[in-house]
This record gives C-alpha cells, sequence and structure tokens, in this order.
C-alpha cells in the first residue's frame, strides 16, 4: 500500500528536482558544475578538512598595512583548500582591519589583519577603479557587518554573504565588476580577473 | 506507514529540493510553504483516518515522537554546535550539516537583521532553533488538531 505511494513522492520530487535544474537555465554547462567537480575531487582526497598548514615565514602585517589602502582585497591561501589556489578572499577596510564573511556562526565580521597569518600564502590585490569607488566599497562592505554567511547564497541574493561575493558585491555597488557574474564565485576568480593589479605577495612568488 | 517514517521522507525530499534550488530564495521558500501545508495535510488525513478506525487515543503522543525523531538530526546538531562553542571550539562539518539541515528555512533566516548577539549571528541562532520550531509547528498542529476533534465529536 506504502510503496506505490512513496513511489509516487520519488518522481514527484525528481520531477521538482528537474524542474530546478531547467529553472537554473544552462546551469549545466556553467562554471558552477565544475566547481562542484573540484570541490568533491577535493574532499575525496582529504582536503577541506577546515584545518590550515602553518606556515613557514609569518605575515609582516604592518609591512602590508603599509602598502594598503581600504578596498584592496586580500587573498589567502591554504593547500587544504578545496576550490582553487586562492581559498579566501577579504577586503581591507582601513586601520589594519578587514571585512570577512566567512563564518556561519558570526555571520560577517570585521577583524584585524594579523588573523590571517595563518595562511601559507597571502597576497593583496587592487582593483583598478578610483580611490574615491574602492573607498567606497569599503564602507559598504563595513556595513555589511552582522549580515548572515551562506556559502549557497547567489550572486542576486542580497540577504546573506560568503568570502568572494562580499568582495565582489562590495564594488558591483560602485557599478564596478570585477569578475564576470555568475552562479558562485570563488577567490581565483578574483584573481584571475584583468580588473585586479598586483600590489603584494607573501611569501614573495618565485619569478 | 507510521507517521514517523512519511514525515521522514517528506523531509528528505524538501531538503534534496532545497539543495538543488540553492541560490533561489524565494522558489525554496514556496516549497517549504508547500511542504509544511502538505505535512498539515497529512495529520489531517492521519487523524481521520485513526477515527475511523475507532481509535480515539494515542494521536498527539505518536505524532510528537515522530516529529521529535524525524528532527532529531536537527537537534542534535544544533546540539552539538552550541556545545562545540562554548567549549571554545568551533567545527565546520558540524556547522555545514546544520546549514544543510535548515536550508529549507534559510532564505527566511538570512532576510533577519544583521545582529550579532553575544558572538553568534542572529541568522545562525535562528538556525539552530529550526529543528525545534519545526517540532513543536507540527505537535502544536497535532494537539490542536486532536482538541478540536474531540470538541466537536462532544457537540455532535
Amino acid at each position: 500500500m506504502g510503496r506505490p505511494f512513496f513511489r509516487r513522492r520519488l518522481l514527484l520530487g525528481a520531477g521538482l528536482t528537474c524542474s530546478l535544474l531547467l529553472l537554473h537555465g544552462g546551469f549545466v554547462a556553467s562554471p558552477d558544475v565544475h566547481l562542484v567537480r573540484q570541490l568533491l575531487v577535493s574532499v575525496a582526497h582529504g582536503r577541506l578538512n577546515g584545518t590550515n598548514a602553518r606556515p613557514a615565514n609569518p605575515l609582516d602585517t604592518a609591512a602590508m598595512v603599509r602598502l594598503m589602502e581600504p578596498g584592496d582585497i586580500v587573498l589567502c591561501h591554504n593547500p587544504r583548500g578545496a576550490y582553487g589556489y586562492w581559498t579566501h578572499a577579504v577586503l581591507y577596510v582601513g586601520g589594519g582591519t578587514i571585512i570577512d564573511s566567512n563564518d556561519f556562526v558570526r555571520g560577517t565580521v570585521r577583524k584585524p589583519l594579523e588573523s590571517y597569518s595563518s595562511y601559507n600564502e597571502v597576497a593583496v590585490v587592487r582593483v583598478k577603479t578610483s580611490a574615491r569607488k574602492r573607498w567606497q566599497a569599503a564602507r559598504w562592505a563595513r556595513g555589511q557587518v552582522g549580515r548572515a554567511y551562506s556559502p549557497f547564497s547567489s550572486l542576486v541574493d542580497e540577504h546573506s554573504e560568503y568570502c568572494s561575493k562580499l568582495v565582489w558585491e562590495a564594488f558591483a555597488k560602485q557599478n564596478v565588476i570585477v569578475a564576470p557574474r555568475h552562479h558562485w564565485l570563488v577567490p581565483d576568480d578574483l584573481a584571475a580577473s584583468a580588473r585586479v593589479k598586483w600590489i603584494y605577495r607573501n611569501p614573495a612568488s618565485p619569478g | 506507514m507510521s507517521f514517523a517514517r512519511q514525515f521522514s521522507r517528506w523531509y528528505i525530499v524538501l531538503l534534496v529540493v532545497t539543495v538543488v534550488g540553492l541560490g533561489r530564495g524565494e522558489l525554496q521558500l514556496l516549497f517549504t510553504g508547500g511542504w509544511l501545508v502538505a505535512v498539515l495535510l497529512l495529520l489531517v488525513s492521519a487523524r481521520g483516518q485513526q477515527l475511523l478506525m475507532g481509535q480515539t487515543r494515542g494521536f498527539s503522543r505518536r505524532v510528537l515522537a515522530g516529529a521529535a525523531v524525524t528532527q532529531f538530526p536537527g537537534m542534535a546538531l544544533s546540539g552539538i554546535s552550541l556545545w562545540l562553542i562554548f567549549h571554545h571550539h568551533v567545527s565546520e562539518w558540524i556547522n555545514g550539516l546544520l546549514e544543510i539541515w535548515t536550508a529549507p528555512l534559510w532564505p527566511l533566516w538570512e532576510r533577519l537583521p544583521p545582529v550579532i548577539v553575544h558572538g553568534l549571528s542572529l541568522a545562525y541562532i535562528a538556525a539552530c532553533c529550526t529543528p525545534w520550531a519545526l517540532f513543536l509547528t507540527v505537535s502544536g498542529f497535532a494537539i490542536l488538531l486532536t482538541k478540536v476533534h474531540r470538541r466537536f465529536s462532544r457537540e455532535g
């Protein structure tokens, strides 16, 4: 008696899933599928375990602060990450502090730059736009402190943030599109953008 | 089929549909709303069937047990997550699983004001309350249904 009903519900569920996939429009061919595949492969290889490998050379935050301006993007590399070389992106807002959206428990927070010394490599990139727009992006980011963190939220969803989305959105609000708009954005998308110039890299990349 | 099993399967179907629809908050909320209505209709029909079979007692208790069993993973995840936080630990895996378990109602929680209470975001607190809220909603409706039926049968 129960089985045909369950099968019918399963069919209904499958139907709804297919409809959603169709609604996603072009989802199958998008970079999102590549990202999901990359994530699954990395998890299978034991990465994405939430830990950082300790760096050999500690972060010289004083030197970084001297070079940085509000609105600069800080990229972080953790070899145990699962979705690209750069595994985290945050926005520098001045005063040695950054805005970070990487925590389900606390949401979007303001932290000191020193918090990133556990990463193996840290880089600073600057968006090629006016200093005024970068400053406005930093100001917008400061206003997001406390906002919910959701790594599953799309770029069009303005109710929650995740690391690269917060950075991307801060500039998008100033009509500066740092990286092409697609469903999910990763720090590598920001690093690969032609709209950024490299300011600092620790440790300095060979060559 | 017991209410607990039906409720569990429906919740798993809702989770799959919600996870596929990630990033489309309005659509997710529509599915969650539809799911809640379907569960309430299931309760009404289960109560009706029970009365037809001449059983007048034990409905609320069964629903309460069923709802508790179904939402137990979420309750356990929220409990472990909070316990770890109060003991100065954070488990990304536990929090990630909790986020997936509460994904059906996340579009609602992310609309809460960006407030941090004792170091915890309001959305996280709401996510921790989700399994308990679902348990209380379903149980409350079952109790209400039983009371309404009893009252009507007494009047009839």
